[in-house]
């Protein structure tokens, strides 16, 4: 699953919610109104994408607070 | 208090920084028992000690629990709601002074309506111990609230730190800044603490104690707790808003001793397991005799172990306890579905997630998006449902009842 393909589920999330999409990975989960709800719904939208659950170092889960970070994050998490 | 805002019958009374004894002398609701809408601790923490310094009969709610259809379940016993979402109803209860009453989470549909005193409340050891300094992070108008605030009000030196739940950074923080040696919370409330706060920070806390209840606990956290913070005692609680409280266990193993159950606890309160289900009197209970707790227990050598409820249960997501029948409920008035079934979701992140199974009728162009979208509008955030899937079936049992 590519990082284009995450970043559509993310997208897809924010709008069911009426929020705007990501326009720049740089911005904030804070700004995009993006919650651990949210993020917690992505993972498992993957989840169901890939057939099986993601494998993944909770502690990595501090440092997330851009778009990119979430992106980079489930890079990671579908590489492992 | 900074920024009370209070409102009666929709009407801004007060909005601004008040004293506590101007609170006492301040506006006041009409003489008929009440329930407030509340969006911040600080007015919650205000209601309270208006509603006690003037021996009124009042309730709390978070605001973001009322929804409509919670108006119209207090309205219908005769309560009026005041604040937010809520319009003025006329009571159709007498005031009894100095009863609160407390809202169960409604796990079972619709919360009921608990009747306590400041004395059923004021339950939380505190009274023979040292000075302490609580965080409490619950919601406003919950029973474990009210068991801190009370805590708060009635016993001298032990200082209440009131948080939003929602951010563990934050609150970690706070309890640092506000030098808190006290944290009474959910099992869930510390596994979001753990995931998103460094050890070396919640290290800086410097507790002398730390109080799990309102979930069942398991020996994991204990450990992890035990580990972080090796001065504090780690307990956890029993209690529910209709058994009252019940014990504590500081000897930071799950469950408690079996003896319990052969003889009254130092408190007054006794145990006893029937059907394999955990039954409770306690003098806290807001009635009198067994209190059946729905917990299923199972004995395991000189221990009571908790097993979980004995009912469909609940979806956890965060901490919130979420009704599948509510959601259902919700899903099931949109005019294209015709079944639905709710469930929680395994989530890393929030234990679990609200995910719905969905029959649409036949030929309706519905989507999730859709769905979902209307399902926001009637939920409250954590039981919206985050994932539809729909199934062209229902499945039913041989006796042509749902299957699930």
């Amino acid at each position: 699953m590519q990082r284009q393909a995450v970043l559509a589920l993310m997208n897809r999330i924010l709008e069911t919610q009426g929020k705007p999409p990501v326009r720049d990975e740089a911005q904030t989960t804070r700004e995009l109104g993006f919650r651990s709800l949210d993020f917690s719904e992505l993972a498992l939208r993957i989840e169901l994408e890939i057939g099986h659950e993601l494998n993944f170092e909770a502690a990595e889960l501090r440092a997330i607070t851009t778009a990119a970070d979430v992106l980079d994050f489930f890079e990671r998490a579908l590489a492992a | 208090l900074s920024a009370v805002q209070l409102l009666w019958d929709n009407e801004v009374v007060l909005d601004r920084a008040v004293s506590w004894r101007e609170l006492a002398d301040g506006p006041a609701p009409a003489a008929r028992p009440y329930i407030v809408a509340v969006r911040s601790q600080d007015q919650a923490f205000a209601v309270f000690a208006q509603g006690l310094l003037r021996q009124a009969d009042f309730a709390i709610v978070d605001g973001s629990r009322l929804t409509p259809a919670l108006v119209q379940h207090l309205t219908a016993q005769g309560r009026q709601v005041s604040g937010e979402g809520g319009g003025a109803h006329t009571s159709k209860t007498s005031v009894q002074p100095g009863r609160i009453t407390v809202l169960t989470s409604g796990t079972t549909g619709m919360p009921k309506l608990v009747e306590h005193t400041i004395e059923t409340l004021a339950t939380v050891a505190g009274a023979e111990g040292p000075p302490r300094r609580w965080l409490c992070p619950y919601s406003p108008g919950t029973y474990a609230w009210y068991q801190l605030a009370a805590l708060g009000v009635t016993v001298p030196e032990q200082t209440i730190v009131a948080v939003e739940n929602d951010d563990p950074v934050a609150w970690v923080e706070r309890a640092v800044e506000t030098e808190v040696d006290a944290v009474s919370a959910t099992p869930t409330f510390w596994r979001r603490a753990l995931l998103s706060v460094t050890p070396e920070r919640l290290r800086a806390l410097q507790l002398a104690q730390v109080t799990l209840g309102g979930e069942r606990v398991d020996q994991g956290l204990l450990d992890r707790l035990s580990e972080l913070f090796p001065d504090a005692r780690i307990s956890h609680i029993y209690a529910s808003t209709e058994a009252g409280a019940c014990f504590a266990v500081h000897d930071g193993r799950t469950g408690f001793p079996a003896a319990w159950l052969e003889r009254p606890l130092g408190n007054g309160v006794r145990l006893q397991v029937d059907d394999g289900r955990l039954q409770v009197s306690s003098p806290f209970a807001a009635r009198s005799g067994w209190v059946d707790t729905g917990d299923l227990v199972e004995q395991r050598g000189d221990r009571v172990e908790i097993l979980g409820r004995d009912d469909r249960g609940f979806i956890n997501v965060g901490g919130s306890k979420v009704h599948a029948d509510e959601v259902e409920r919700v899903l099931n008035a949109h005019p294209d579905v015709v079944w639905s079934h709710a469930a929680g979701a395994r989530s890393a992140l929030t234990g679990q997630l609200v995910v719905a199974t969905v029959v649409a009728k036949p030929g309706a162009r519905l989507d999730e998006s859709a769905l979902l979208a209307f399902a926001a509008e009637r939920l409250p955030e954590p039981a919206r449902p985050r994932l539809v899937r729909f199934v062209s079936e229902i499945p039913t049992t041989e006796a042509g009842k749902s299957a699930v």
